[in-house]
């Protein structure tokens, strides 16, 4: 689903995060990826989402070169990018309001799109995330928790079939972020998801990837992987069991490995 | 405002003018009625005519300002090599008092309508100008990424994103500046014209000594004043109903 190819990015200042970078993520995979500020998550988010260009090297997303955001591929990040002035359900179909402002023309609307009953469609979504109650509500009236529902409402509402997130629950209270990181789950293996999360909390990592990908400081060579394999991940009481604590520290002491510890 | 607030208001002003009208006991500040009545008789007729003809140079300067200023302003906020280009530029001319350009204006565009819309629209231009520039150069990146995820390209953005953020700041600039853009419309209709409530306040009242035609014409110009800020409050309250929300 999506492929780094010996691929090189380097900041315009003169930082480069990614050297003859390769790594794959194929279809149906939950990634994690984890490691220090700085490490250059984000910047591989970035550009597995086409909001960056490899500096060398090829990037892959379903067999195609990118060189723009993909229709099929959903960002969620942490700030949730909400419109302040549109209402919950506004925001959650502003996805789909664009694909029907440009129409179906394959660049930035699939050709298969179907736009006819696109409020039936966000309506779903909202009563699927529990956020209907709040449908005719402006994003600064509503809860951190239910600020991140929508923003994921309206990524699923388009079908995607690639979901990258950049610490989607890092502004959220330790209850609420168990409750979303569960959801979540659900809604991955519901949609039959690819899934890359960026996060630099290793509870968070192992909760949410069944493969980990651990990156250091920059630059970033070699590819790191912890296989999480636990029978019991992705379940409610994963996070209760001695597999997750075990997984925990082994990912801590891979990250402790590196030159400085997790911020 | 409320309706009981904006009477009680209104009931306070003629308290104070009543007053100010005795204490001052001379022809040059008639007393309420008397300014009423005069009001009464003429704005149906030719001050009713006055007081269109300024209300369309003030309107027709705020949509000439708009239409010019916030997609100049969005290009500026947008576009960091093209701020760092104008920003001297702006911060130089923006500070500059307009009306000192009216005999320019006059000379340029002559005495018509023309020289009173583009004077008064360029004192809004460069309020609307600098708020929608900085709203749109505050917007957070990750709002634009996230957007931009989502398909949209330059069009979609400038529709769902840069000009509704622009439109707050449009409606506090004209809160702003719509009292001086009426001020120096005053000024400009004042001479060298033969229509406008400058015009019928200076030339036609002022210099015949008719002080309560002259009075009815400083109401109707308060009343311009007034009803651009409703205006302007309703446009609020239509297209911003989430800053009420909170």
């Amino acid at each position: 689903m999506i492929e780094f190819r010996d691929l090189t990015f380097t900041y315009p200042g003169g930082a480069t995060i990614l050297a003859h970078f390769s790594w794959s993520v194929a279809r149906g995979e939950a990634w994690a990826v984890i490691g220090p500020s700085g490490c250059g998550k984000s910047t591989l988010l970035m550009l597995a989402a086409g909001l960056r260009q490899p500096t060398a090297g090829e990037l892959l997303v379903a067999g195609q070169p990118l060189d723009r955001p993909r229709p099929r591929t959903g960002l969620i990040l942490q700030d949730y990018g909400l419109l302040p002035w549109a209402t919950v359900r506004d925001n959650a179909a502003l996805g789909l309001r664009i694909r029907s402002f440009y129409g179906r023309d394959g660049k930035h609307t699939p050709l298969d799109e179907d736009l006819s009953a696109l409020w039936e469609r966000v309506d779903r979504w909202l009563r699927r995330l529990a956020i209907d109650h709040v449908a005719d509500q402006y994003p600064n009236q509503i809860s951190g928790g239910q600020r991140q529902r929508t923003a994921i409402a309206r990524t699923l509402a388009l079908r995607p079939d690639l979901l990258l997130m950049d610490e989607p629950f890092g502004a959220l209270d330790a209850l609420t972020r168990e409750d979303l990181q569960l959801l979540t789950l659900e809604l991955m293996a519901e949609q039959g998801l690819t899934t890359v999360i960026v996060t630099h909390n290793i509870e968070e990592a192992v909760i949410m990837g069944r493969r980990i990908l651990v990156l250091h400081h920059p630059p970033n060579r070699e590819v790191v992987t912890v296989a999480n394999d636990d029978p019991a991940w992705a379940t409610r009481d994963y996070r209760k069991g001695p597999a997750f604590l075990a997984r925990c520290n082994e990912l801590r002491r891979l990250l402790e490995g590196s030159d400085h510890a997790l911020a | 405002m409320r309706w009981r607030d904006l009477g009680l208001g209104a009931l306070m002003t003629l308290v104070v003018w009543q007053l100010l009208s005795w204490a001052i006991d001379r022809p040059v500040f008639p007393p309420p009625h008397e300014v009423l009545a005069a009001f009464g008789g003429a704005i149906l007729g030719d001050l009713g005519r006055h007081l269109l003809i300024s209300a369309w140079r003030v309107t027709a300067a705020i949509v000439l300002s708009v239409a010019t200023a916030v997609p100049l302003g969005i290009g500026l906020g947008q576009i960091r090599a093209l701020n760092r280009l104008f920003a001297p530029l702006i911060y130089i001319v923006h500070p500059i008092p307009k009306i000192v350009f009216l005999p320019v204006l006059l000379v340029l565009l002559g005495s018509g309508d023309g020289s009173k819309i583009l004077l008064i629209a360029l004192i809004l231009f460069f309020q609307i100008l600098v708020v929608v520039r900085d709203a749109a150069a505050d917007l957070r990146p990750e709002l634009i990424s996230s957007v931009y995820s989502l398909g949209a390209g330059r069009r979609a953005l400038y529709r769902y994103v840069y000009f509704p953020a622009a439109i707050p700041g449009v409606l506090t600039a004209l809160r702003v500046s719509v009292g001086t853009a009426v001020a120096v419309l005053f000024i400009a209709e004042s001479f060298a014209t033969t229509s406008g409530l400058g015009y019928y306040i200076i030339i036609e009242a002022w210099g015949a000594l008719r002080y309560a035609q002259m009075f009815s014409g400083v109401l109707a110009m308060s009343l311009l004043g007034l009803g651009l800020y409703f205006a302007i409050d309703a446009l609020d309250r239509h297209l911003c109903p989430w800053r009420e929300a909170s």
